[in-house]
């Protein structure tokens, strides 16, 4: 009898557990994965490019995936090295320091294109090269700005062998304009935030120099997603790829040609030097 | 202008002058402190976008300073140019160069600080104006939405207005213009409840008063005119019938009865009747219709006073009743007269007799005070017609005796013995009687309008002429009053002798003269054959009285001795008759002097005072003879007449005699002189029996006595009287007496006074003049 009763209590408390404790099926489907991005443009500027990628992905896998913002590079180089991400966007040389820091590997990317840096002054200046710059005071978005400030700073010291007195004025298009407005004597940034640029902007700067040029920026994701939803946002971002809406949305990353990533593309960053010259 | 505009007017006036005031003073203060406040409010917030800025100015963070900017600029629409220069001045913001117009745009430049470090300039070119327009279109919205709303507040007041005000006025105006044509059948009726409510209750209510004071107007207008008709008929018409019988069918009319009458109450005895002035005809039958018209044209008398009428006339007060079947008052009523509803009686009273009464019955609303009330008037006119018509009726009996006795006295005056004249105060014969004209021979056509001095003989004419004005003048009398013996004149010129008599009478307000005279010729005749008859008889008898009474003188005297007792009294006696014989004998011859003119008077000066103490004293002896005592109990001083001492004191004699005689023992005898508009009445009073009246009227004539008897207990011929009137009328003068049987007699004379007396030797007679 005591047994019986017993039997049934178990069943209760089981009964109970399984009510309000979802299966653990159910509690993975239920996880919000964080997805960070490195912050070249301010805050409102990402969000918007990146939250209906976010929600198309979100809605084409049924996970759910959540946007983090950054105030900063170094906000969001400190996150990356900390893991909070279980997604990122970022750049190449964030990629390495990530797969040191926490094993984050690259999935995806944008494999129609490459990634450099330039430099760019005022189209009056009479700066026409590298050596121009020695001495003079160069606007870069963030130290470790890959393309913008970490590979031409690099290639000044090891290549050039000038000295430059930097200014970090967080964000490429404030690099544009301290240039345009007279600032700094030049400034580095990457083609397509160059490119992105108003007119009136654009048209007032000239490019002098493209640094070597490297894998783009990748979406990494952190070791400890699980193969099975790695395969499902990879899957979901390069369907993406293959509508005309989803390619809309994606080059505005920008990423004209998403395709898989692999961390052999981004080996060569590993010598580049570039850790002399990054900025912990 | 009507009421509407003169009401809205004002709200219209109030609402623009508001709007001119806020849009004029107001709105352009409050521009200007919005300005300024907007200046403030700008100068602020850049300060606070500066501070904002200085961690991207810090960070050279242009791209995040050019967006804000930008997105702060976009937001500010009147910020027309902004621009941020570092603390070098290069400019940091825009990245093209402002081009704005800074004209009519308001700067205002801020340093943007960092630790009291500059580290940039943040200019903004202002277009407060921009501000300001959204601000003042937002005013002048309002201005809008609340001048439209007065404006829907100025119709829903002008229909409000309309409605309550303006629609009422109407009203009233139109039941104030009907009023005033005279027409009071609408009412206003629809009352608010407020000041305007009052009103048109007002006009209302003036307007029922109005009615009610032309319904009381008009039947005061018809109450005057029943009145003056009247009133008119009366003066009009002879016939009061003819005029009752009209104002008894206004009194009708006027209350709206069926039938009534107005009569006048008259008695029997003490016992009061109503006789009808006016009736209606109410006969209800042959019999009564026979006896209407036969009795109601002189008047129909009622007796019964145990009816309603009878209650109105024995208590001279108004009678109402509107169930006269339940009426304690009411006698009945025939059978077959007519119904009686209602009955109103209304007495005339003078002077709280009632004279004559209206009654009237079967009003419809029957009779109350108020019908009382307006009949008044009319009541009165009644009672006056009636107090006239009974004043026009004795008027007429007396003038009918007035009549009868003038043709009684024509009758007499016509047939008298005496001849009658009247004369004005001018002496002109108005009437002159057959007598008179058998006197003096003049018909009466002769002589009437012509001066009776016709009929004086010419030696009297003057003195006649200067008598009537004397009396006119002064009242003073020669013959007026008096009977005197004068002479005529005849038509042939022949004088003869007349008593006549003048009397003063007033006629119709104008004094006359009436003289009645007598011939008096045959008994100046035998007068003078007694006269002269008895002066013979007397002179025969005093000469041998006087001798007789002489002898007996010296026999009493006892000078020839003593006589025995008997024969002492026997001729004492006889002294005592014969001096009484002496006495009559004198008086006879003094009458004969007197009537024949040959008396003598030796007139003198007299003063009175004196006069009379010394007849008190000359006839001390008759007082004491009777025990009675002679008292001048007046007399002035300096009171002179112009008279014959002896004679006057044998007149004096005689009065103070006389009192003496027929006073009681013990009594008092008054003597006074008083002055009376120089007139001196001299006075002689006794508390004796008085003189009888049957002796009265004879008392001054010859032998009268009042005691005429054989056996007369007191002495006397009869004469005294007579003569002392005699002398006295020779003084010019009067005798008199007042006398009351029991009470005492008062003897006068009156003479004038001595100023206004003068004496003319021609006939020995006193004339007066002044």
């Amino acid at each position: 009898m005591w047994l019986r009763n017993s039997q049934t209590f178990l069943k209760f408390i089981i009964l109970t557990i399984l009510v309000w404790c979802p299966p653990a099926s159910a509690l993975a489907a239920e996880k919000v994965y964080t997805f960070g991005v490195v912050p070249q443009f301010d805050a409102r500027r990402i969000k918007n490019i990146w939250q209906p990628i976010i929600d198309a992905v979100n809605k084409q896998t049924g996970i759910k995936i959540e946007l983090v913002g950054s105030a900063n590079i170094q906000t969001f180089e400190k996150q990356f090295t900390e893991g909070e991400f279980d997604f990122a966007y970022m750049n190449p040389y964030h990629l390495v320091k990530a797969q040191q820091a926490q094993g984050y590997q690259p999935f995806l990317r944008d494999v129609g294109r490459m990634l450099f840096g330039i430099i760019v002054v005022r189209k009056d200046s009479p700066i026409e090269q590298v050596a121009d710059l020695h001495g003079k005071t160069v606007a870069f978005p963030a130290p470790n700005a890959l393309g913008a400030a970490l590979i031409p700073r690099t290639e000044f010291g090891e290549i050039y062998k000038i000295e430059i007195t930097p200014k970090y004025v967080r964000s490429h298009d404030s690099v544009y304009l301290n240039v345009l407005l007279g600032q700094a004597a030049a400034g580095g940034g990457v083609q397509k935030t160059f490119n992105t640029q108003p007119d009136n902007i654009r048209n007032a700067l000239k490019i002098i120099y493209q640094t070597r040029k490297v894998a783009p920026h990748p979406i990494a994701v952190h070791p400890r997603v699980s193969e099975e939803v790695r395969g499902k946002i990879l899957n979901a971002f390069l369907s993406l790829g293959n509508t005309a809406e989803g390619k809309a949305l994606l080059k505005e990353i920008p990423m004209s040609q998403i395709g898989e990533a692999f961390a052999q593309d981004y080996e060569p960053l590993k010598h580049l030097g570039l850790d002399k010259y990054y900025v912990e | 202008m009507s009421i509407r505009f003169k009401l809205l007017l004002p709200l219209v006036l109030a609402v623009v002058s508001l709007s001119l005031i806020f849009h004029l003073y107001w709105l352009p203060g409050y521009v200007l402190d919005e300005e300024d406040n907007i200046r403030q409010q700008e100068i602020a917030y850049i300060e606070a976008l500066g501070a904002s800025l200085v961690p991207s100015l810090l960070a050279s963070d242009l791209a995040q300073i050019h967006a804000t900017l930008d997105s702060i600029s976009a937001r500010r629409p009147h910020w027309k140019a902004v621009s941020l220069h570092n603390a070098s001045q290069v400019r940091l913001y825009p990245i093209d160069k402002n081009n704005a117009d800074a004209q009519n745009l308001f700067r205002i430049s801020h340093t943007i600080k960092y630790e009291n470090d500059a580290l940039a300039n943040l200019s903004v070119d202002l277009d407060v104006s921009t501000l300001l327009d959204a601000e003042t279109k937002h005013i002048t919205s309002l201005e809008i939405y609340l001048l439209l709303f007065s404006l829907a507040i100025t119709i829903v007041a002008a229909l409000l207005l309309d409605r309550w005000i303006r629609q009422p006025l109407k009203l009233m105006v139109s039941a104030t213009n009907r009023i005033v044509d005279g027409d009071f059948s609408h009412n206003i009726r629809q009352h608010s409840k407020d000041e305007v409510g009052q009103l048109t209750a007002a006009i209302d209510q003036m307007q029922s008063q109005l009615e009610a004071r032309q319904k009381q107007t008009a039947l005061q207008h018809r109450i005057l005119e029943v009145i003056t008709n009247a009133q008119a008929r009366f003066i009009r018409d002879a016939n009061p019938q003819q005029l009752f019988d009209k104002l008894l069918n206004d009194i009708l009319s006027l209350t709206n009865s069926e039938y009534g009458f107005i009569g006048e109450i008259l008695y029997d005895g003490d016992a009061p009747y109503l006789k009808t002035f006016a009736i209606t005809n109410i006969a209800w039958n042959e019999q009564t219709r026979e006896f209407y018209e036969k009795n109601a044209p002189n008047g129909l008398e009622f007796r019964n006073m145990q009816t309603l009428f009878g209650a109105a006339i024995v208590n001279g007060e108004n009678i109402i009743t509107n169930n006269p079947p339940k009426d304690s008052r009411a006698a009945g009523i025939p059978d077959g007269h007519p119904s009686l509803d209602a009955f109103l009686g209304i007495p005339f009273k003078r002077e709280d007799k009632v004279i004559g009464m209206v009654g009237i019955a079967n009003r419809p609303e029957g009779y109350d005070d108020t019908v009382i009330n307006y009949l008044k008037p009319i009541i009165n006119t009644c009672t006056q017609i009636v107090e006239a018509y009974k004043a026009e009726q004795t008027r007429l009996k007396i003038e009918m005796l007035v009549r009868e006795r003038e043709i009684r006295m024509r009758t007499v005056v016509n047939n008298v013995t005496e001849g009658i004249i009247t004369t004005n105060d001018k002496g002109i014969i108005e009437s002159f009687n057959p007598a008179a004209e058998n006197l003096f021979g003049y018909l009466a056509t002769e002589v009437i309008s012509k001066n009776i001095s016709l009929l004086v003989p010419d030696s009297h004419s003057a003195s006649h002429d200067r008598y009537i004005a004397n009396y006119l003048r002064h009242g003073k009398s020669h013959i007026v009053g008096l009977g005197r013996e004068v002479e005529g004149k005849r038509k042939d010129g022949s004088v003869f002798p007349l008593e006549v008599t003048v009397s003063e009478m007033w006629v119709e307000g104008e004094r006359m003269f009436c003289s009645v005279m007598r011939d008096i010729t045959e008994r100046k005749k035998l007068d003078k054959m007694k006269d002269e008859f008895v002066s013979t008889v007397s002179h025969e008898l005093r000469t041998p009285l006087t001798s007789i009474r002489g002898s007996l003188g010296v026999l009493a005297s006892g000078k020839l001795g003593e006589f025995p007792a008997k024969a002492s009294n026997l001729l004492n006696i006889a002294n005592n008759n014969s001096e009484r014989l002496l006495f009559l004998i004198n008086d006879l011859l003094d009458m004969e002097k007197l009537a024949s003119g040959k008396m003598e008077f030796q007139y003198k000066p007299l003063e009175l005072n004196n006069f009379l103490q010394e007849a008190v004293e000359a006839n001390q002896g008759y007082g004491e003879q009777y025990s009675v005592n002679f008292i001048i109990s007046k007399s002035q001083q300096d009171l002179l007449i112009y008279a014959d001492r002896n004679r006057m004191m044998q007149v004096l004699s005689n009065l103070l005699s006389n009192a003496a005689k027929f006073s009681p023992e013990g009594s008092s005898v008054e003597i006074s002189a008083v002055l009376n508009n120089d007139i001196i009445r001299i006075s002689v009073s006794d508390h004796g029996s008085g003189i009888p009246e049957e002796f009265q009227s004879q008392i001054f004539e010859r032998f009268t006595q009042v005691d005429g008897s054989s056996t007369r207990s007191v002495g006397g011929t009869g004469l005294g009287l007579n003569i002392a009137k005699a002398i006295v009328e020779k003084h010019c003068g009067k005798i008199g007496f007042t006398s009351h049987s029991g009470g005492g007699t008062t003897f006068y004379v009156d003479l004038p006074r001595l100023e206004d007396t003068i004496r003319t030797s021609a006939n020995n007679t006193l004339q007066k003049i002044v």
